[in-house]
């Protein structure tokens, strides 16, 4: 198995999580609205994706007030932030191999990926 | 999984990323007003000569501290968490307590000039967390 989508993490790799990492990769802890319009999903949706995470270890949430209103935060773990770079360095070996070796065409070699950053602490 | 997949899902997380990171750029503005707020009332010390003096610099330390306090908890982002405020913040209180409660009374004086650089010295916590900030947010 050395195709690098056998290193994809299967709870990372949707749309909606991939992102929600990636906006919590880049930064220290970020607040449960912000994330939902940044991310233009609904609370609901956001939820069932939060709590996949959370059980999986990726995600801490933490509960606080500002004044009289309930706020939740979110962060990456160590262990969050590690499959997060793990699973970044799998997508883009995908994407600087060779089109031809899909395809068997000749092609060009595909851009190489956006450059994620990971704000560890 | 096609590469163009793979590339959109990237590019998506990075402008997502870039988003977040401009949503924390308070932080490193703030952590540097900190910074100098500290040298100031630190270089003020050695004048307060009046209990009224004292009074003053009282209030207005406490005032600062409740207004960063209040200012902070309503952003949405943020580049440090809880935990990570005390990387820098022990230091601080152990320069601050040490150059102004034995350090500065002891050997300074009333040199004001002394005071203020004694004032940078125990504020170099919060300028090192500022800097680190700002590059994390600059992208």
């Amino acid at each position: 198995m050395t195709h690098p989508r056998h290193r994809l993490n299967s709870r990372i790799h949707t749309p909606v999580r991939f992102s929600l990492m990636a906006a919590l990769a880049a930064t220290g802890e970020a607040e449960f609205k912000v994330l939902r319009d940044t991310l233009e999903v609904s609370e609901s949706l956001l939820s069932q994706h939060i709590r996949v995470l959370e059980d999986a270890g990726y995600v801490h949430v933490r509960k606080g007030y500002v004044g009289k209103r309930p706020r939740t935060w979110l962060s990456l773990t160590p262990e969050g932030n590690a499959a997060f770079g793990e699973h970044c360095a799998a997508l883009r070996a995908i994407t600087t191999t060779s089109v031809t070796s899909f395809s068997g065409q000749a092609g060009t070699e595909m851009p190489a990926a956006a450059d994620l950053r990971r704000d560890g602490a | 999984m096609m590469p163009e997949d793979t590339s959109s899902m990237l590019e998506r997380a990075a402008s997502v990323q870039a988003r977040i990171r401009q949503g924390g750029r308070w932080y490193p503005a703030m952590m540097t007003v900190y910074a100098v707020v500290t040298v100031a009332l630190v270089t003020w010390l050695p004048l307060v000569r009046s209990n009224w003096a004292g009074v003053a610099f009282a209030v207005v330390a406490v005032a600062w501290a409740v207004v960063i306090f209040a200012w902070k908890r309503g952003k949405g982002v943020r580049p440090a968490r809880s935990r990570d405020t005390r990387r820098w913040l022990i230091p601080w209180v152990v320069l601050y307590s040490t150059g102004v409660f034995w350090f500065g009374p002891t050997y300074l004086g009333r040199a004001v000039g002394w005071w203020a650089l004694m004032g940078v010295v125990v504020a170099s916590p919060a300028f090192v967390e500022a800097t680190r900030a700002w590059l994390r947010v600059r992208r």
